[in-house]
């Protein structure tokens, strides 16, 4: 599969987060993008497109990241969860990985590392 | 950040006028700082001592640390101190200040000295200052000594400095945290976080430092403040606690935090426990506040 036919939610209560993302994903090919600024919106994207992968923050209102990849586990296994967050600390690096997160990523975040999964995330769907 | 110091001080001073400040800011960024004004600095050589080591170089053809040393005005390890110093190139506004003729060696002297007595700092101090240690300077200027958070305190404040160096790509300066009493701030993002121990967190600000600060985060030039410039400070400190809690999770201390909260117009209470530290850059000055308790008025 083509990054074309890649769908991708971004979830980030962060509007600056969500537009650079935003960004960096349609230059990289990617036609289907999907905003969510919480968790509870994200798990809605997620059932109604059935995403192949999000980028998912931590600390959001209404519903954090970590409830969400909880959440979504219940429903979803195969989806890719890419944690971008600022607060990487010890205990939510273990529950994600626990959770089965794809990757995680400490902000501030650069480019490279955004392309890097991306080009990850084309090869794995292409196999 | 040793020249962020000296140039404020001398610009309230009225040494120098802001044009002045600003051409030498400018101006010492290319520039190679020379021995004698370094030797000024450290307070190894006076002013005579160096301008008879330059009158000497245009007679004999010899090197300024090697004069020097002949004359028994510096010593080996004094002079190696300067020559690794030379490299730092923190001292460039001095040298600037000579160079541009807005001062000879004798009133850069004298300043220097005024600046040491008038903030009170020791030659230790100084040369913290000069070496631009951020978790020295904290010491220097912040005291956070009532609290009984007060390594926690003094930690965050160099962390905040050292993200402002590497999120905003700006030079801040700390000043003595003032007394002051409760007040109103045009613009405030707001972080709690808590955990083994509760840290409320802001960053106060009005109109157009607000824009400066979204717009250096950001890397976009924003004019009026929307979603946007909002969005842009409140991922900036919730970026910049986010490292916080990093840097306290390797230290086996496990914190999270809300996700942050923006107010206009928030009345800030001020009490024994909340701290109040402005923070300037070149272009505007903000309050960072850090608190053990929350510290906004109903």
């Amino acid at each position: 599969m083509g990054s074309q036919k890649l769908k991708i939610v971004l979830c980030d209560d962060s509007m600056l987060v969500r537009k650079q993302l935003l960004e960096i994903l349609t230059d990289a090919g990617i036609k289907t993008i999907l905003e969510a600024s919480n968790g509870k919106e994200a798990l809605s994207l997620i059932k109604e497109y059935n995403p192949q992968a999000i980028f998912l923050d931590i600390v959001m209102p209404v519903m954090n990241g970590i409830d969400t990849l909880k959440e979504l586990r219940k429903f979803n296994s195969k989806i890719k969860v890419i944690m971008l967050t600022s607060s990487g600390t010890q205990t939510h690096l273990k529950t994600a990985l626990e959770e089965g997160a794809y990757d995680f990523i400490q902000k501030p975040w650069k480019e490279m590392q955004i392309l890097s999964i991306l080009d990850k995330l084309k090869d794995e769907e292409e196999v | 950040m040793f020249s962020q110091y000296f140039g404020n001080y001398l610009l309230n001073k009225k040494a120098v006028t802001t044009e002045e400040l600003k051409e030498v800011l400018e101006y010492q960024k290319s520039i190679h700082v020379k021995l004698g004004v370094l030797a000024i600095n450290f307070g190894y050589m006076n002013s005579t001592q160096v301008q008879e080591v330059h009158q000497l170089q245009m007679k004999i053809d010899k090197k300024f640390g090697e004069i020097a040393l002949q004359l028994g005005y510096l010593n080996e390890q004094q002079l190696q101190d300067l020559l690794s110093t030379q490299k730092l190139g923190h001292l460039q506004l001095s040298q600037a200040l000579i160079d541009k003729k807005h001062f000879t060696f004798d009133q850069l002297q004298k300043e220097l000295e005024n600046y040491k007595q008038d903030c009170q700092l020791t030659n230790e101090q100084i040369e913290n200052l000069q070496q631009g240690d951020i978790d020295k300077i904290i010491d220097v200027f912040l005291k956070f000594e009532n609290s009984i958070h007060s390594k926690i305190y003094s930690n965050y404040t160099a962390l905040m400095l050292k993200s402002i160096i590497r999120l905003l790509n700006a030079t801040p300066r700390v000043e003595k945290n003032p007394s002051r009493d409760n007040y109103t701030a045009e613009w405030l993002v707001y972080q709690k976080i808590y955990g083994e121990y509760n840290l409320f967190t802001g960053i106060a600000a009005d109109k157009e430092t607000f824009l400066t600060l979204a717009s250096k985060f950001a890397g976009q030039k924003f004019t009026v403040i929307d979603e946007m410039v909002k969005s842009s400070v409140a991922e900036f400190l919730s970026v910049h606690n986010g490292i916080f809690l990093v840097n306290m999770s390797n230290r086996n201390v496990e914190l999270q935090m809300d996700p942050q909260i923006l107010y206009q117009q928030a009345k800030i209470e001020n009490n024994e426990e909340t701290y109040i530290t402005p923070i300037y850059l070149i272009d505007g000055k903000f309050d960072l506040i850090i608190s053990n308790t929350n510290f906004l008025s109903p």
